[in-house]
């Protein structure tokens, strides 16, 4: 276990284990976080975890890990490791299981005040018209050829469908298609468990969230999002279901077994990985874009969802204005460049961070850098901050990507008290929409760290500018 | 001795189980893993049961029991069911072929993957233990 004294303090919100600390480490391992964050993080694995990270063959710089870094499996969550294309492998664990989980957030042209009376009806409708739970099915099951559309064609096949906005395409990273994406490289097993999902939030720490923008802290860049005080949005946080659940699955199987035939030795079973030239690390890459194609078209057809039951409420069609301000993607491998190199950057619970200038951004942000949206746990705020320079020097252009979990399901439901929990989510004005007590429990925000101390550190370091911050006003939940 | 118990952890779970052969301590292993996303069997038994084949094939037996729980998890996932008995045609560290019983049931917790993380199948004093670390 490492102590406070095998970091260098390179400022006081950027700590590094040097590559010396372990022979195996190919880049000094890197995280943000203040001394007290540091000194609670010691006693869990999840720093073992970022300096496994760091014995990646071509991983170049440092491995890094964001503020909200906690223990997982393999790599630690918010962790980001850049490696080289040429060189360098593909990790199917440093994407996750959940590919392409992220976060969309949608503007309305209502201010809270205006829909206050019409908040519990919106929460009820938004729960009938996006399924919520494990195992739930979407209201739009697909046929195999049509799954094969969606893997490939991304949002495109919701635009054809009348699912989709063309501009909401402009808003959503790789504009929703991913043109990697190979369907043929999806199993059929995967498939099959993703076939009647499209359009479902999930279980866990999955949500559809009413928000009020409660305060802005840059009027330039909150005018260029769109963003003004006392403004309802709705926030929705899910990913690939079970079609990328699979996907990761098969692909961790056959790179372990065939990890010996390249060469590499690694200390955790998990970080498994191929070259990413060799033709199971390419395969993959085709696969992982196709279940992200699947993620960003399932964050369509819920928007999709959410703007009919705004209109089933409001009974007018100024409720289908629901505007998507961006789409983020935090588990996803991208082939991104810098310094005229280019890499497969790995964000594990990490959210892209581009700064001005890059032409990946859509037009209207390429002067702000791309906004990045930052879920806090139910019940607390959420934020909306802008990328920087500074993150494209320092992090891959990289940021953290919610609070962080301090406490394990089981903890949280023996610790919480159910009837406590709700009473204070009442007194702080939220509607719930749970599908069970045991999942609001579990997601309770005791649960979580500080998201406000996670932010002060991106804030300070540089990473990301903040931009505004959004209260919670009806959760619903599987 | 008990036959599986849930480990905390900060973001996933972890299931331990143990036997005094291997049969047994897949069957534990599998009895915990749809505890877990089914609650107690009690609550899950419906209709008929139906079989289903689970077999696979590894280069050690940890990775077997990884395998063998995937396509289990499979079945819970694209069948809806709980598998609640096993018999075992072959079972050795590298290879198993099985046969499981099972009932329409509705899950209550997802699962969304068996990981390799802390992977670990060992037999000390004639017992067998697996610790699996599952995303959730």
């Amino acid at each position: 276990m490492t102590a406070i004294s095998d970091f260098k303090e390179i400022t006081p919100y950027l700590w590094e284990i040097p590559s010396s600390y372990r022979k195996d480490m190919r880049v000094p391992a890197r995280v943000y976080l203040s001394r007290e964050m540091l000194e609670t993080l010691l006693s869990e694995k999840s720093i073992e975890q970022l300096i496994n990270v760091a014995t990646l063959p071509g991983i170049d710089g440092y491995a890094l890990a964001m503020p909200d870094i906690h223990q997982g499996y393999g790599f630690p969550i918010g962790g980001v490791a850049a490696i080289r294309e040429s060189d360098g492998v593909i990790s199917p664990g440093g994407v996750g299981y959940d590919i392409n989980c992220g976060v969309r957030l949608l503007t309305s042209d209502y201010e809270h005040g205006e829909l206050k009376k019409h908040i519990p009806d919106l929460a009820t409708q938004m729960q009938r018209e996006v399924p919520s739970g494990v195992g739930r099915g979407g209201y739009y099951p697909l046929k195999p050829k049509e799954l094969d559309q969606v893997l490939n064609n991304g949002v495109r096949w919701a635009l054809k469908r009348g699912l989709a906005f063309e501009e909401d395409l402009e808003a959503i990273e790789e504009h929703g298609l991913y043109s990697f994406a190979d369907s043929k490289a999806v199993s059929d097993r995967a498939k099959k468990r993703g076939a009647d999902q499209l359009g479902t939030i999930g279980a866990g720490n999955h949500f559809v969230e009413l928000q009020v923008v409660e305060t802005i802290y840059d009027q330039k860049l909150a005018e260029a999002f769109g963003l003004y005080p006392e403004q309802l949005a709705v926030m929705i946080h899910t990913g690939s279901r079970g079609l990328g659940h699979q996907t990761c699955t098969d692909y961790v199987k056959l790179m372990s077994q065939k990890m010996h035939t390249y060469g590499f030795t690694l200390p955790d079973r998990e970080l498994c990985c191929a070259p990413f030239k060799s033709e199971e690390g390419q395969r993959y890459f085709a696969a992982m874009a196709a279940a992200a194609n699947f993620a960003w078209t399932n964050r369509q057809v819920i928007t999709h969802q959410i703007r009919l039951a705004w209109q089933q409420v409001l009974k007018t069609n100024k409720a289908l204005n629901l505007k998507v301000l961006f789409d983020v993607s935090h588990n996803i491998a991208k082939r991104e460049s810098y310094n005229g190199k280019s890499y497969i950057v790995h964000r594990k619970g990490s959210t892209r961070a581009f700064g001005p200038g890059r032409s990946e951004l859509p037009e209207r942000y390429r002067k702000t850098g791309q906004p990045v949206l930052i879920p806090g746990s139910m019940g607390t705020y959420s934020y909306v901050l802008a990328g920087t320079e500074r993150a494209m020097q320092e992090s891959f252009g990289s940021s953290c990507h919610g609070a962080g979990r301090q406490l394990s399901r089981t903890r949280a439901k023996k610790t919480i008290d159910y009837n406590r929990l709700r009473k204070e989510l009442d007194d702080y004005g939220v509607e719930v929409r749970a599908g069970s007590a045991k999942g609001l429990l579990e997601e309770a925000p005791q649960a979580y760290k500080d998201i406000d101390q996670v932010i002060s550190v991106i804030r300070d370091s540089g990473l990301a500018k903040v931009v505004a911050r959004l209260r919670p006003v009806a959760v619903i939940k599987g | 001795m008990q036959p599986f118990k849930f480990i905390e952890h900060t973001a996933d779970i972890i299931i331990r189980s143990y036997g005094h052969s291997l049969e047994e301590l897949f069957t534990n292993s599998a009895a915990g893993m749809q505890q877990y996303i089914f609650g107690e069997l009690r609550n899950s038994r419906h209709g008929e049961p139906k079989t289903f084949e689970v077999n696979c094939q590894a280069s050690s037996c940890d990775l077997l029991l990884a395998d063998w729980l995937s396509e289990i998890l499979y079945l819970n996932s694209t069948e809806y069911v709980r598998i609640f008995e096993f018999s075992f045609k072959i079972l050795n560290e590298n290879e198993v072929t099985s046969s499981g019983l099972a009932h329409k049931a509705q899950a209550i917790n997802e699962i969304k993957a068996v990981t390799l993380h802390g992977l670990e199948v060992v037999k000390r004093n004639n017992t067998w233990t697996a610790t699996v670390t599952y995303d959730i």
